[in-house]
């Protein structure tokens, strides 16, 4: 049975890992593709390799997703302004340490996963059950925050107040008319299903392709920017222990949000993690004695801020992998207070119909993180120098094109149909509007926190009355 | 105080009405019928952020500045700029009316801004441009300006300073207190230089005082009329009616924790630099703050932020789910307090305190790398 269980995770991996190379292509569109080929051939496949096989392609997209993400995100004019180091350093040449950089930072996550197990069973259990009765207004307060929180980015030119209003509100209110078209298609969908219910574990995918995948698309379809295709490639690991100490703790901040409250991202709780932390502060830009001629001070800009580069991608890929990796893995934390584990996440919600987790599986999903992060961390070294080599026969645009047909047949043959396909586009352009008005993307993900809020409540009802939909 | 802190802190406070985390269980351990499923502590923290945003998204927008400089991102002039400055700063001066000044940021690209410093001498304001610096702040090396127009220099007629002498009672109430507290304030300094590179620009304000010189104010719209306990009260008489009117059960809490959200924020924004305007509009000027803690010092926010979160799980766990063991008795409070606040924060502090250590030495390396970067770090 060992064996067997290995030769699955290392299947899992390999398999996960080469998918989910491909841009836009999430770990949750190819799960769902498994799982709809397991239900086909269930005598052959057996039932205990399940959550291994599952894991391993969660641990492995954990990593290698950071290849695509580093090199074939759209990097243009507003997504450089959303301030992602890996953008930035891939025009400097330095997409490799970014990549491999996200990839430690999931590799400190898989540690942080081991230390935390006696956390997970004696402290996190009751934490859980202390907050489960009050989620709908921990969510609540994750979205107030998170609105109020969207700063006018603009400088507030202008000759009346007015004026200066308009000028510095733009990515405001684009954010609050992102939420509110989110928040009304997630009440719409929950509470009348378009997709049919034999698909209804796939019934979240055309809206998330359309939220995300499908503007990015275009996003990157209409970008002039070229990807520099000379990459440098660093001898030794560009970050010194100081940096994964200071990363460690907004990663497991934010990672510890997202892996527990439901529907929210890792990209939320990093934003959580990073007004909690803020450690940059700890040392600030400081005027000093001039040292060029014909200058009165020289500003010194103290060493925290050029770590932040590398602080915000190690936490990213400790967020990443607690967020992903940390909420299955939690559904396996079987105690008196959680006797159906705690875990959250699309792959829950994918497994439950089919996996019910025992008590002695965590180690045994513990080990299958483990071994199969130590695959994907090589095979994304590997990878990532592979795809530096490939850059600059690539044409981007050409794959992305390919994608869209893809992603499009995926929406038509697990989505519902034409349904799927008009849901898609309807979120595809809701999810545009994050992308021209420069607002936070993830207030999209109030087609789900809204829902589910206003759900544990006991509002839904009330709610769906009010819009007429029942 | 950030405003995580704030909208934490608020939360946190609202825990502390058993009614409230009752009326807040979804799992309905309450008995008394309708209320269950609240939304109320979401008040808390929604007007424990509320004057910040209303200075930052909306106040201001209303403070119209008499002089702008806002430099042209292909071709800036510093020697203009300071010519703008000193000529606002004495207009106050002659005039003996209040002058604003709202200075820009320089964009040069979706990411690319001209950082640039704003120096005060005795009588002369100096602007300074710097390197070009990323949204992160970090400057790009060797992109400084060449050094004819690199500076500019203009006197002024007036002397700037940074503390006001025309105080009021609540002023020197607040005075009071600080030097019980921190002792006499050391001897009033000049002004300190100002760093504009990124996102949004400042605004000064400048208004002289019986003694001849100008007071310098910065942000002159931050912390004024938003930062009033008074207000605090009549945004909440809203809440209390709507919640009155929907017939909600508890309805008057509702007002309740709203003001309690607006009460904290104000309290803690009087730890810092810059009080409030505590008691507008029938007492409109900014106090000082008690000088305790900067408004943006990570280990001061980190450590509320994180008393508050141990406090709202050990208040849910009190008033409503009662699953910690430790809190079924009196003493067991004292331990989960000690275990779960107490030594955390310590840890952290003597953490932090070490990175600091290592921030400070670290510094000294920096100083000897003309481009700022120090140890090279790529081949």
């Amino acid at each position: 049975m060992p064996l067997v269980i290995i030769l699955y995770v290392l299947l899992g991996t390999v398999v996960a890992g080469l998918l989910c190379l491909i841009p836009s292509l999430h770990i949750y569109n190819v799960a769902g593709i498994v799982l709809l080929i397991w239900f086909k051939v269930r005598d052959v496949i057996p039932y205990y390799v399940i959550a291994p096989l599952f894991m391993s392609m969660i641990v492995a997209y954990s990593f290698l997703n950071n290849i695509p993400m580093t090199f074939f995100a759209a990097a243009d004019e507003s997504a450089g302004a959303s301030i992602l180091p890996s953008v930035d350093m891939v025009k400097n040449g330095k997409g490799r340490d970014a990549s491999i950089l996200s990839g430690l930072g999931s590799l400190a996550g898989i540690i942080i996963l081991i230390i935390f197990t006696p956390f997970f069973y004696f402290i996190w259990t009751y934490v859980t059950a202390v907050i489960s009765p009050h989620l709908h207004w921990l969510l609540g307060i994750i979205m107030v925050f998170y609105i109020m929180s969207e700063w006018p980015k603009g400088a507030g030119r202008g000759k009346t107040p007015w004026e200066k209003f308009k000028d510095s509100w733009r990515n405001v209110f684009a954010g609050m008319v992102t939420f509110t078209l989110s928040a009304i298609v997630g009440l719409i969908v929950t509470t009348k299903p378009l997709t049919p219910p034999e698909l209804s574990y796939q019934s979240i995918m055309p809206i998330f392709l359309g939220f995300f995948a499908f503007p990015s698309i275009i996003q990157t379809l209409i970008s002039d920017s070229k990807i520099p295709h000379k990459q440098y490639k660093s001898k030794y690991i560009n970050a010194g222990y100081s940096d994964f100490g200071v990363a460690a703790l907004p990663g497991i901040i934010g990672g510890l949000i997202a892996s527990y409250m439901p529907a929210v991202t890792a990209g939320i709780g990093a934003i959580f993690a990073s007004h909690m932390t803020n450690h940059r502060n700890l040392q600030q830009a400081s005027f000093e004695k001039p040292t060029q001629p014909g200058t009165v001070v020289k500003l010194y800009t103290p060493e925290i801020y050029y770590q932040q580069e590398r602080v915000f991608l190690i936490g990213g890929g400790v967020t990443k992998l607690l967020y992903y990796v940390g909420a299955f893995l939690l559904l396996f934390v079987l105690t008196d207070l959680t006797p159906n584990g705690m875990g959250r996440g699309g792959l829950n919600v994918l497994l439950k119909p089919v996996f019910s987790p025992e008590k002695g599986d965590y180690f045994i999903m513990l080990a299958t993180i483990i071994f199969s992060g130590s695959i994907s961390m090589l095979a994304l070294i590997w990878f990532t120098d592979i795809t530096i080599k490939l850059l600059p026969k690539i044409n981007i645009k050409k794959i992305y094109i390919v994608i869209i047909f893809v992603l499009l047949l995926i929406v038509y043959f697990m989505g519902g149909g034409l349904t799927g396909i008009f849901i898609a586009a309807v979120t595809t352009c809701i999810g545009c509007i994050p992308v021209f008005y420069n607002c936070r993307r993830s207030h999209c993900m109030a087609v789900l926190l809204v829902p589910i809020a206003l759900n544990m409540a006991g509002y839904s009802d009330a709610i769906a009355r009010i819009l007429k939909l029942i | 105080m950030k405003g995580f802190t704030h909208f934490m802190s608020g939360i946190a406070a609202a825990t502390f009405i058993p009614e409230v985390v009752r009326m807040s269980t979804s799992s309905r351990l309450d008995t008394v019928e309708g209320a269950a499923s609240s939304f109320i502590i979401l008040l808390a923290g929604a007007f424990g952020i509320l004057p910040d945003t209303m200075d930052f998204k909306l106040g201001q927008f209303f403070s119209i500045a008499e002089y702008e400089i806002d430099p042209d991102p292909r071709n800036p002039d510093p020697q203009a700029m300071t010519d703008i400055f000193a000529k606002a700063v004495n207009e106050a001066g002659d005039t003996g009316k209040d002058v604003r000044v709202q200075l820009f940021p320089i964009q040069l690209g979706a990411s690319l801004w001209r950082q640039y410093n704003i120096i005060f001498e005795p009588d002369e304001v100096i602007i300074q441009f710097n390197e070009i610096v990323k949204t992160s702040q970090v400057p790009i090396p060797n992109t400084a300006p060449p050094p004819e127009r690199r500076v500019g220099r203009t006197k002024l007629r007036y002397e700037l300073k940074a503390r006001t002498n025309e105080i009021c009672w609540m002023n020197r109430a607040v005075r009071w207190l600080r030097h019980k507290i921190k002792g006499e304030d050391p001897p009033p300094g000049p002004v300190k230089p100002s760093t504009l590179d990124i996102l949004s620009g400042t605004q000064f304000a400048f208004h002289k005082e019986s003694d001849g010189k100008i007071y310098f104010n910065w942000l002159p719209w931050h912390r004024t009329w938003s930062h009033s306990y008074v207000l605090g009260f009549f945004l909440s008489i809203p809440i209390y009616i709507i919640a009155y009117l929907l017939n909600l059960h508890h309805w008057w809490l509702y007002g309740l924790v709203a003001y309690l959200g607006f009460f904290v924020h104000l309290t803690e924004d009087m730890t810092g630099h810059i009080g409030g305007a505590l008691f507008w509009p029938f007492h409109k000027p900014r106090s000082e703050g008690l000088e305790l803690f900067k408004a943006s010092d990570p280990r001061t926010n980190f450590s509320i932020d994180y008393a508050a979160m141990v406090l709202i799980i050990y208040n849910l766990d009190r008033f409503s789910t009662k699953k910690i063991p430790l809190l079924q008795t009196w003493y067991g409070h004292i331990v989960f307090l000690l275990l779960f606040l107490v030594i955390p924060l310590f840890i952290y502090f003597k953490v932090v305190a070490k990175i600091k250590e290592k921030l400070h030495s670290a510094k000294k390396i920096g100083l000897e790398e003309p481009d700022g970067t120090g140890e090279a770090i790529v081949d």
